[in-house]
């Protein structure tokens, strides 16, 4: 019995460090910037409320918003992309991979094509694509069975068709092109408080019917023919939990555009330290998710100040050689 | 006690099983035999519905199995599929995904549940590694942990097909050996075995199958010393008695 303590008390240890890294990661995003704030500065201006003072205005309708949306976004990221790989029994799996980025960006390619510039059209867009595009996805697939690879293969081609759309598109329509090109990028810097409602509503719903189905997921990862003879009906389980990870991603896309990396890093990275039960799984997921995009916001702000990258870049920039240090760590083992 | 009769049952463009009939035993164990192709997984398969059957039925207990839920046969009949994947998680958990069936939502594990496990761990002598990652083990041990987790699922049926695959010898006759207390505890028992000396010594029953039918069924003597089984492989067998029972010898 030895083994499991020790596994219990790597994950007690690892969900610790999540939730400081995210307390520190919250903290800092809040505080630092064009204008910094110190603790007793933001203390005064949470308590003062929103109209009371400039400290008081960075951090209400500034700050707090786009902390919020760096938190959600790697939630919602990070929890998509653990639940796709395990459904899947894929670790290259990740949101992308079942067609969210795509009817995204084909969605919000339509929007600006139409000339509705306003952040709402987009987010509502970009959501309504993104799951449509997973509903796409699982409709192919379940003619075949709905099986790992049918889903895979049904994406991959899903994927392929509606990017060439987009790329039809915005080769005809340059304005589509110039007004989606932030979206494409991902960032939070046109985060305002009243586009992430939905979100923050959806979001931590999701999570928590995810969270409820960590068993589900787990008797699903023994092979279909196993979770079959448990009494699961494989097929309807697989596609509500990737229905369930495309509305979570959707959501996130909705406000951050495609950000990529974080759907895969962060549950590679999780899965390294606690393994792979799922009902631990998904909550180190949304906390470090959260952290970990609050960090790369902070670093896009801060690393070329006053200029800001795009987020989704920095971590695109960031993640591709994390990733590659992280499979030579694992040399002989499995990623 | 499981009785087939007349199934015929395959895949969408092709039929595998054209009107299998037999019955198998409660409490013992029926093995079946065939070359590859003969559709021996197909029948396994069959009985726990993975695959559907075009016609014919099959009851258990004289209830006919299509009439039961996905849930409800998963607490009549467990099946351990030829090839199973490794998961990153420990013995325990494994074991506990055995009580699947009878979790309601949200899936909490109650002291009956527990206790079940505990069990099953102790019968597959696994009490020791419960805390240990699965593909820390053996390949035996491993075997062990996935028939813990069918003993967890507390059924009146096991179905395996070719559950000593991979196994070495030592492993294959430990794990038979189990399989044999299980089914002198009361288990009906299923199973797919390649090895003529291991069936001789374990089943109860054989079932010989070749091309989707069953062309024989009997004792182990009966069918292994028959000219059906010559035919069926195109092999010659013979039996023979020694101090510690009776063996069989192969010869093309």
């Amino acid at each position: 019995m030895k083994n499991k303590t020790v596994n219990k008390s790597k994950t007690a240890a690892f969900m610790i460090g999540a939730i400081v890294l995210l307390l520190v990661a919250t903290l800092l995003n809040i505080c630092i910037g064009a204008s910094d704030l110190d603790l007793e500065g933001l203390w005064k201006a949470l308590l003062s409320g929103p109209d009371t003072s400039a400290a008081a205005r960075i951090l209400w309708y500034v700050r707090l918003p786009r902390t919020a949306a760096c938190l959600l976004a790697g939630a919602a990221l990070a929890v998509s992309g653990a639940v796709i790989q395990k459904v899947l029994a894929n670790n290259l799996a990740s949101p992308g991979i079942i067609g969210i980025n795509a009817g995204a960006g084909l969605a919000v390619a339509v929007c600006c094509a139409f000339g509705w510039f306003t952040s709402w059209a987009i987010a509502g867009f970009s959501f309504i694509g993104a799951v449509c595009a997973t509903f796409l996805v699982v409709i192919t697939a379940q003619k075949s069975g709905a099986s790992k690879t049918t889903v895979v293969l049904g994406g991959v081609a899903v994927t392929a068709f509606l990017n060439a759309i987009t790329e039809g598109i915005i080769t005809m329509i340059p304005d589509a092109a110039l007004a989606s090109a932030d979206f494409r990028a991902g960032g939070f810097s046109a985060v305002n408080s009243g586009r992430l409602i939905p979100a923050s509503i959806i979001i931590p719903v999701v999570i928590i019917v995810i969270w409820s189905l960590a068993n589900e997921m787990d008797v699903l990862s023994l092979g279909d023919d196993t979770a079959h003879s448990l009494g699961m009906n494989t097929a309807t389980v697989r596609n509500l939990l990737l229905a369930l990870a495309a509305v979570l991603a959707g959501a996130a896309v909705s406000f951050a555009g495609v950000l990529g990396f974080v759907g895969l890093i962060v549950p590679h990275m999780v899965k390294r330290f606690i393994g792979t039960e799922s009902r631990s799984v998904i909550p180190a997921c949304a906390l470090s998710g959260a952290g970990f995009v609050a960090l790369c916001d902070l670093a896009a702000r801060m690393l070329f100040a006053p200029y800001e990258l795009p987020a989704g870049i920095l971590m695109s920039a960031l993640g591709g050689p994390f990733f590659i240090w992280l499979l030579w760590k694992r040399k002989g083992k499995r990623v | 006690m499981i009785s087939i009769s007349e199934l015929y049952a395959g895949y969408e463009d092709k039929e595998i099983l054209h009107g299998v009939s037999e019955t198998l035993p409660d409490g013992k164990i029926s093995v079946i035999i065939g070359p590859n192709g003969s559709g021996k997984s197909t029948l396994l398969r069959s009985i726990v519905r993975l695959l559907p059957e075009i016609s014919g039925t099959i009851l258990l207990n004289e209830k006919p199995l299509a009439e039961l839920s996905r849930q409800e046969l998963a607490k009549k009949i467990a099946y351990l599929p030829q090839s199973r994947n490794v998961p990153d998680i420990t013995v325990e958990r494994l074991v506990m995904h055995g009580r699947f069936p009878y979790l309601s939502y949200p899936r909490r594990y109650s002291k009956e549940d527990r206790e079940i496990v505990k069990k099953a761990l102790e019968m597959t002598g696994l009490t020791e590694l419960a805390g240990s990652k699965l593909e820390d083990l053996s390949g035996g041990q491993r075997q062990k942990t996935y028939l813990a987790m069918v003993l967890a699922q507390d059924t009146e049926v096991i179905l395996m097909d070719e559950p000593t695959t991979w196994l070495d010898i030592r492993n294959q006759l430990e794990f038979l050996k189990l399989v044999r207390t299980l089914a002198d505890s009361g288990k009906t028992i299923i199973m797919i075995l390649h090895d003529f000396e291991q069936v001789l010594q374990f089943a109860d029953k054989v079932v010989l199958m070749e091309k989707g039918k069953i062309v024989m069924a009997g004792e182990a003597v009966k069918v292994l010393s028959s000219d059906e089984i010559n035919q069926v492989y195109n092999i010659k067998t013979f039996l023979y008695d020694t101090e510690d029972g009776l063996h069989c010898y192969v010869k093309m």
